[in-house]
């Protein structure tokens, strides 16, 4: 028989009660350094232990329960997805979809999280151990080869809990490549212990005990210690014949990396997400509120003001809000408000989709994004409006940022997602059944003064977006200080042109749209361009170009390189004709 | 203005069993990098290493000078020997073998007197010396290929500026994950903060960032938190306004305007930091502080000084890979990050460090 | 009013700041000029402490060195619940002196790595290292048996003692000196413990932790 790939496995990594709340676990399997780390919703994360930036290790991270901020720069990774949700350096920018950390399986199984980079192996299942309680042992990191100390354990008969009587016979079998089952028989009682060896690297490896049974309370300590004991006495046997006590470094298989759960084309706007809608109901009079549960693998992790495309039933194609506070990551939230002349979007919503249903989704996308660096933080909603910033308000709230949420609706009945307003008491004030006028008078009275590093996000009816826009701009908020949806984002892109592009190699012509990057335009003539920053800081995304004049809005070439006008950053420079040609 | 040393034949001298890559040693070592304080060679010979060359650093009547640290005829240290009387020479302490700045071997003492001068192929290997900022340097290769860094006011500086020398720290590091490090901006805000960060202001404005003839040139401001160590006059922010001159490979003059209430008049600090490459990951750091502050000190300048290296190490020291990723694709780079994206292209398109066929 | 004889980069001294601002006691600094001038060695500082090191309290003329014994006599003057140093409970009292003993092991293997590696003391880094390991080894089964007895701290108990200060600096910037502490879950959950108690401070070198859930 030969010896399995061990990353074809998967190995423990950490003992299920080492995830305390708020904390990460360092650990390292088959020469990947991990970071481990359980949220608030109980998801356990097993990620590389790398920040994507500049590679400080996310062990010294801190875990706030729903995402992990990086000591260095501050950067903000999601729970479950591993993509970067924050830039504080950059706050009004949305981070590129594709920033994420490298994210591991993780499952658990006997008291201990499995990890590992293959997609379908699943943890070993042992016969000693099914159907019964267990109990972890205390585990032991060995400064000795993984398969010298499975060697070790096969010649190391240790009783594995105190004194079962005399003359128990002991055996010790190999439970599987990674695994070496003990077993004491005394009469009619049985005792078992697995081992697991975790090979941490070439040199060293972690052995992870679990017990079948639960022993009573008064005896749990003293066989702990009692297993402690003998498995302390191996490792000396074991590090002594290993060479030395000092940690050694040997040959290492990495780990590959676990795809993304999700499709990853991430062109244009084509539907990439199949959902079911696992609740619908009535959270507000002529609202409908939609939790939407993916069919297989996991959402996408967004950051708060995103949306996503609905592909609708009848065709349609319609963008909604997502409600999400951070801690809800299992499933989308939307509010759709029946539009008396709805052309058929929110109608279909309404009537004709059903709970158990399924739709096509894009992923989320981020027009709206949240600064978390404001003095001050006013949301301003209007009705349905207050979908995005919802997910503002409970954002700001975990991250005890202040804020205040000003939400203005025809009557309390009007009022949507109750359940998500309640916590949010502290900074939610209630507007009811105003006139326009009125609102007006009010959002002159919410803005009137202004202090620096203060923020307004407002979204509404079109009406109150323009109204408080300019009641803002009057009591002097500076443009960059007041946001609303479906403006672009404020980094100063000019994407507004439209040009041509002809690619020489397949001869493919395409036309780049107003507000499509050029990067965009070429994933969705299949040409498969790798990006980056999607900020052109970079030049991931650089392509050589053959004819035609540049619109450089990169930061990445200097002045002789842009003047040389033979290479494009595709996420952000665009043709500066109407034409050019790349070597694609 | 350097006296060079008649032999380097260096070009086969890549130390056997180094981290660093045949090839980026080559171009390494074609760089002046520090090897010791002028104030060390007080007392005599020190050693160092440089690019896992152990080196040996002495100053005679001559001048600073650095050679290996092996004499010729029994390769003891010579690190562990002593200047002559007459200040001429460094003395070997296993017989007394002299050898004058040049590395040439003058006096055997075991030799009849009467004999022969000692030949003159008897000589250590002795490399490129120069000795300025109080800093004694070294080039391990005969042809340097940039000049040491010219920061002329650290030469001479009138009374009003107080120098400050940081005790030489060692980084487990490689010495441009220290250089980004010290020539980041966005790290500021987050690590900063016993020192000058200020929390509150983590946004990067696009900063000026040129390419010069020694390297980069970045300027922007910044609102630093000015926190007393020693006094209770509590925090404040401050108006400062940064201007890095990096000069390539690893020196950096980081000069720092402290402006008053007023907006206008201000009080100016340097901060000279230059990473010594003593192997792959360890780092030397050389910092030296120029400020015209009044009632500056220099214990409270160096305590600050190290109290910010300290809050860095950590962070840097858990940086992986511990090499500098030269592949752009490798790690993620922001607006913010334009001057480490800048220094990694020209360590490439200028130097050919990171030369892929030679990564072993 | 107390005068500490102090240097921010010291994990000795820091442990003395942090029981201060535990047991919130105004104190005054005053910084000892450890560079350039090595005024801990000279002999003006010789005449407060003999020994030539830091730190040095003076309550209003009582002078004591000894970073350890300074946290004993802190504790015992200005904790009144008398809950940092049990001089009340015999069995919790013998823990807290053995775990003081067992700390000057950590400051003189894992705290005397990282003054060779950021001050450049000339100590055998590797024998360092490799002294911290085998302490950390025993540290980190002992509070991992303390958890499984529903205990968090070093000595048994429900709340901290000095023992607990006197550790958790050596431990908490082990990385500084090289020592990973992969290895010891059990103490990396300690450190966090720690850090997390109030009037907690920390020094350069400690990453701050996250907020404990409410
Ligand atoms: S290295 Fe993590 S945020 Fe920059
Ligand atoms: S993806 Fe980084 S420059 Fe385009
Ligand atoms: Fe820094």
């Amino acid at each position: 028989m030969t010896a399995p790939d061990p990353g074809s496995l998967l190995h423990p990594v950490a003992g299920c009660a080492d995830l305390v709340p708020r904390h990460v676990v360092k650990a390292r399997l088959l020469g990947q350094d991990l970071a481990v780390w359980r949220a608030d919703d109980d998801f356990v994360n097993v990620w590389a232990d790398r920040c994507i930036h500049r590679g400080v290790r996310l062990t010294v991270a801190a875990n706030d329960g729903a995402e992990l901020v990086c000591p260095y720069h501050g950067w903000r990774y999601s729970n479950r997805s591993g993509n970067c949700a924050y830039m504080p350096a950059h706050p009004s920018d949305a981070p590129p979809r594709r920033l994420r950390v490298p994210t591991f399986r993780s499952e658990e199984r006997y008291g201990l999280i499995w990890s590992g980079g293959s997609p379908e192996a699943e943890p070993p299942r042992l016969p000693h151990l099914e159907g019964e309680d267990t109990l972890v042992l205390r585990a032991l990191p060995v400064n000795a080869p993984p398969d010298l100390a499975l060697q070790g354990l096969l010649e190391w008969p240790c009783q594995p809990v105190p004194a079962p009587g005399d003359g128990a016979s002991i055996s010790c079998d190999s439970a599987g490549p990674f695994a070496v089952a003990v077993t004491a028989r005394t009469g009619g009682t049985e005792e078992a212990v697995v081992h697991f060896v975790q090979p941490v690297d070439g040199g060293r490896c972690v052995i992870r005990p679990v017990m079948r049974g639960a022993p009573a309370a008064d005896r749990r300590l003293s066989i702990l210690r009692h297993h402690a004991r003998q498995l302390e006495e191996l490792r000396t046997r074991l590090e002594s014949s290993a060479g030395s006590p000092v940690a050694v470094r040997g040959p290492s298989t990495p780990l590959q990396p676990l795809r993304r759960p999700t499709a990853t084309a991430v062109s244009g706007r084509a539907p990439q997400l199949e959902v079911c809608v696992a609740r619908k109901w009535l959270t507000a009079e002529g609202i409908a509120a939609f939790e939407l549960a993916p069919v297989s693998g996991q959402l996408p992790s967004f950051q708060p003001g995103a949306h996503v495309d609905v592909h609708l039933p009848n065709g349609l194609v319609r963008q909604y809000s997502l409600t999400n506070g951070p801690g809800l990551t299992s499933v989308y939230r939307l509010g759709v408000k029946l539009e008396p002349d709805s052309r058929g979007g929110s109608r279909c919503m309404h009537v004709s989709v059903h709970e158990g249903d399924r739709l096509q989704l894009s992923e989320p996308h981020n027009n709206f994004p949240l600064r978390r660096d404001a003095a001050r933080t006013v949301l301003i909603a209007g009705g349905i409006g207050v979908t995005p910033l919802l997910a503002m308000a409970q954002t700001l709230q975990r991250q005890e940022l202040a804020y205040e949420l000003h939400y203005f609706a025809q009557s309390d009945d009007h009022l949507a997602f109750g359940e998500v307003l309640e916590p949010l008491s502290t900074g939610l004030v209630k507007h009811l059944g105003l006139s326009p006028d009125q609102t007006a008078d009010e959002i002159k009275k919410i803005t009137h003064d202004y202090g620096t590093a203060s923020h307004l996000y407002v979204c509404g009816p079109g009406p109150m977006i323009e109204a408080t826009r300019a009641i803002a701009a009057d009591s002097g908020w500076p443009e960059d200080a007041v946001h609303f949806e479906y403006f672009k984002n404020e980094s100063e892109l000019h994407d507004a042109s439209s040009f041509e592009v002809r690619l020489a190699r397949t001869g493919q012509t395409l036309v780049v749209g107003p507000g499509v990057s050029l990067l965009d335009s070429l994933r969705d003539a299949g040409v498969d361009m790798p990006s980056s920053c999607e900020q052109g800081v970079c030049g991931t995304c650089m392509a050589t170009v053959l004819e035609g004049e540049l619109d450089h809005q990169d930061v990445f070439f200097n002045d002789s390189e842009r003047a040389a006008g033979d290479r494009i950053l595709t996420c952000v420079s665009r043709a500066g004709g109407h034409k050019i040609v790349l070597d694609l | 203005m350097y006296e060079p040393t008649d032999q380097a034949s260096t070009a086969t001298e890549y130390p056997a069993g180094s981290q660093i890559s045949e090839s980026d040693w080559h171009i390494l070592a074609g760089f002046w990098h520090p090897v010791a304080f002028s104030s060390e060679l007080a007392d005599g010979p020190v050693a160092a290493r440089l690019l896992d060359v152990d080196l040996v650093v002495y100053r005679t009547s001559e001048g600073a000078a650095v050679a290996r640290d092996l004499c010729v005829h029994r390769g003891s240290k010579l690190s562990r020997g002593w200047i002559s009387d007459d200040g001429a020479c460094i003395v070997c302490p296993y017989h007394g073998l002299h050898y004058d700045r040049s590395g040439q071997c003058t006096w055997i003492p075991a030799n009849d007197p009467d004999s022969a001068p000692p030949p003159k192929t008897m000589r250590l290997v002795s490399y490129l010396a120069a000795e300025r900022y109080g800093i004694v340097w070294a080039c391990m290769k005969p042809e340097p290929l940039r000049p040491l860094p010219e920061w002329p006011h650290l030469d001479e500086f009138g009374p009003e500026w107080l120098r400050i020398q940081i005790p030489k720290g060692t980084w487990a590091a490689t010495a441009s994950r220290h250089c980004e490090n010290f020539n980041d901006i966005a790290h500021i805000s987050w690590v900063h903060m016993k020192t000058f960060g200020n929390r509150a202001r983590p946004v990067v404005p696009d900063y000026t960032l040129e390419q010069t003839d020694y390297g980069l040139y970045m300027a922007l401001p910044y609102i630093e938190v000015e926190r007393g160590f020693n006094d209770d006059l509590g925090e404040r922010e401050r108006e400062v306004f940064y201007r890095h001159h990096l000069t390539y490979p690893f020196a950096t003059d980081l000069r720092v305007d402290y402006y008053e209430d007023d907006g206008e008049s201000f009080f100016t600090s340097h901060f000279f930091d230059i990473g010594s490459p003593v192997s792959a990951r360890t780092t030397d750091i050389y910092q030296v502080s120029l400020t015209n502050i009044p009632g500056a000190t220099v214990e409270d300048y160096a305590e600050y000084q190290l109290v910010t290296n300290s809050e860095d190490i950590v962070i840097v020291e858990s940086q992986r890979p511990e090499n500098v990723p030269l592949n752009l694709a490798a790690e993620t780079h922001i607006r913010a990050d334009r001057l480490s994206v800048r220094y990694r292209r020209d360590l490439v398109e200028m130097f050919g460090l990171g030369s892929p066929e030679m990564i072993a | 009013m107390i005068r500490l004889y102090d240097y921010l980069l010291s994990v000795n001294c820091y442990k003395q700041r942090l029981l201060l601002s535990i047991l919130d006691v105004p104190y005054e600094r005053v910084d000892i000029d450890f560079y350039p001038g090595w005024e801990h060695k000279g002999a003006e500082f010789r005449k407060i402490n003999p020994l030539g090191h830091i730190p040095v309290i003076d309550d209003d003329g009582y002078v004591l060195w000894d970073a350890h014994a300074i946290l004993v006599y802190l504790a015992c003057k200005y904790d009144p619940s008398g809950s940092w140093y049990p001089t009340s409970d015999p069995q919790r009292l013998g823990e807290v002196a053995s775990w003081m003993l067992f700390a000057e092991g950590t400051t003189n293997t894992a705290s005397a790595a990282r003054l060779h590696v950021n001050l450049g003391y000339d100590f055998d880094l590797e024998a360092c290292q490799a002294g911290a390991h085998r302490l950390f080894r025993v540290l980190d089964e002992h509070l991992w048996f303390r958890e499984q007895q529903g205990q968090a701290w070093v000595a048994s108990g429900e709340s901290p003692t000095i023992a607990d200060i006197a550790l958790f600096g050596d431990v908490a910037l082990s990385e500084d000196g090289g020592i990973s502490r992969l290895d010891y879950p059990a103490l990396r959950r300690w450190t966090e413990r720690v850090q997390r108690l109030p009037g907690f401070i920390d020094m350069p070198g400690i990453f701050p932790v996250a907020k404990a859930p409410a």
